[in-house]
């Protein structure tokens, strides 16, 4: 018990940090300025990949405005040229279209797993420039991730014949919705952030002795 | 072919064993760099790609409908059946129906992912490919699942306490958000104390044999 007594001092600093972090972020004000930060990047990637559809990110419509949930809006870019084309016809100098809306809950979907994944890094005992390194390229990868998860919950959608924008062929659509379903696991995301954890975190000469020296104190 | 790679073969060497990469070309320095780069990482990305094909196996298994209604629907069941019971010991008054644990103002339901599987997979798969002695693997295993199997029946009877008598805000922290990850730091932390333990143990058999 003796030897493991460091190891339950690091838990329990990982305990307090991640209850700490957690309780910042969540803050309306900060959780907001999160999500606003995560938005403009995320939409540019998106659109990348969806460049028939018109699409928004946006926060929750007020009064309501729940700061922990984004809004993606979108509509078919050949559905908007359709509708302004009927509105040239019948001389209409305006044209009003009903988009599609999907709520994102933004807390579940990265700030809990992206606050786990910054408390197991900075409570592994590595050096600050190491520490740093780690959480950049861990947060850029888990951001990645999370804008891939909401890609596949995206393009799910679209291919129902309803939204009418992508259209994947059998197998493609077999693949996107099961993908969609594996993707909604927190479990998975706990993995992920796991994984990216042990890629950042370690190496060669630090791989068995961290594990080591996490006993040792 | 082989006149071309004897073509290439002195264009190479300079820069493979050059002191100033700065001289050579882009792709070598490519490969330069993913070769310092798997020189270090390579015991931890050999660790990792097992860790992501057992997890892809996993929740392959995991997600089948044969292994939902035969496994871990049973599962659940047990552990409603077991919370129901320790909620009962601390003067809860509930039931046990399926996965439904109902008391007088307030049920839950266990669904899949309350289970404690995800997490304990994570362990388990941690435990299994790390590089050691099968001998030392098997305390790991066996009191790891049994520790984080009771762990969740706690977890589940902490959420019906908190769902009682908290708001549905706290429950949900508790349950999806901040209550989940710190199950899986817990599985995580387990793992990292067995590997202390059978690195610890290994080096101690060493010295006896030495």
């Amino acid at each position: 018990m003796k030897n493991f007594s460091p190891l339950i001092k690091y838990f329990l600093a990982f305990l307090v940090l991640y209850s700490v972090l957690f309780g910042v972020f969540s803050l309306p004000s900060i959780a907001r300025m999160t999500a606003d930060a995560y938005r403009p990047p995320s939409l540019f990637l998106l659109q990348l990949f969806f460049p028939k559809a018109h699409l928004q990110l946006e926060p929750d419509a007020p009064p309501e405005s729940d700061p922990y949930t984004i809004r993606a809006v979108f509509i078919s870019k050949a559905k908007i040229e359709e509708f302004k084309a009927q509105a040239k016809q019948q001389g209409a100098g305006q044209v009003t279209l009903d988009a599609t809306e999907y709520d994102i809950y933004f807390h579940l979907l990265f700030t809990s797993f992206w606050l786990f994944l910054l408390a197991m890094i900075l409570i592994t005992p590595l050096g600050w420039k190491d520490k740093l390194v780690g959480l950049i390229v861990g947060s850029l990868l888990f951001y990645l991730y999370t804008v891939f998860k909401i890609y596949i919950f995206l393009l799910d959608l679209f291919n129902r014949s309803q939204y009418d924008m992508y259209k994947l062929g059998e197998t493609g659509s077999k693949i996107v919705e099961g993908l969609s379903y594996v993707l909604k696991s927190l479990g998975l995301s706990a993995f992920v952030v796991i994984f990216i954890w042990i890629l950042v975190a370690f190496r060669k000469s630090n791989w068995r002795g961290l594990l080591g020296k996490l006993g040792k104190g | 072919m082989a006149s071309k790679k004897r073509k290439n073969e002195p264009q190479k060497q300079p820069a493979a064993g050059s002191s100033s990469p700065n001289k050579a070309g882009f792709p070598q320095r490519i490969a330069l760099s993913l070769g310092s780069f798997w020189s270090q990482k390579s015991p931890v990305l050999k660790f990792l790609l097992g860790f992501a094909g057992c997890m892809a196996i996993f929740y392959l298994i995991y997600l089948s409908p044969f292994f939902v209604d035969n496994v871990v629907r049973p599962i659940l069941h047990v552990e409603a059946s077991i919370s129901s019971f320790l909620l009962n010991l601390f003067g809860q008054n509930t039931t046990a129906n399926a996965d439904v644990i109902s008391g007088e103002k307030f049920s839950i339901s266990i669904k899949n992912g309350c289970d404690g599987l995800e997490t304990l997979a994570i362990m388990l798969i941690g435990i299994i490919i790390f590089p050691i002695t099968f001998r030392l693997k098997m305390p790991g295993i066996l009191i790891g699942t049994l520790a984080l199997m009771v762990l969740n029946l706690f977890r589940i009877v902490g959420l019906y306490i908190v769902g009682l008598n908290f708001s549905q805000g706290v429950f949900d922290f508790l349950h999806a958000q901040g209550g989940f990850v710190l199950f899986t730091a817990l599985g995580v932390f387990l793992w990292i104390l067995w590997a202390n333990w059978a690195l610890n143990k290994r080096a101690e058999m060493a010295a006896t044999s030495n």
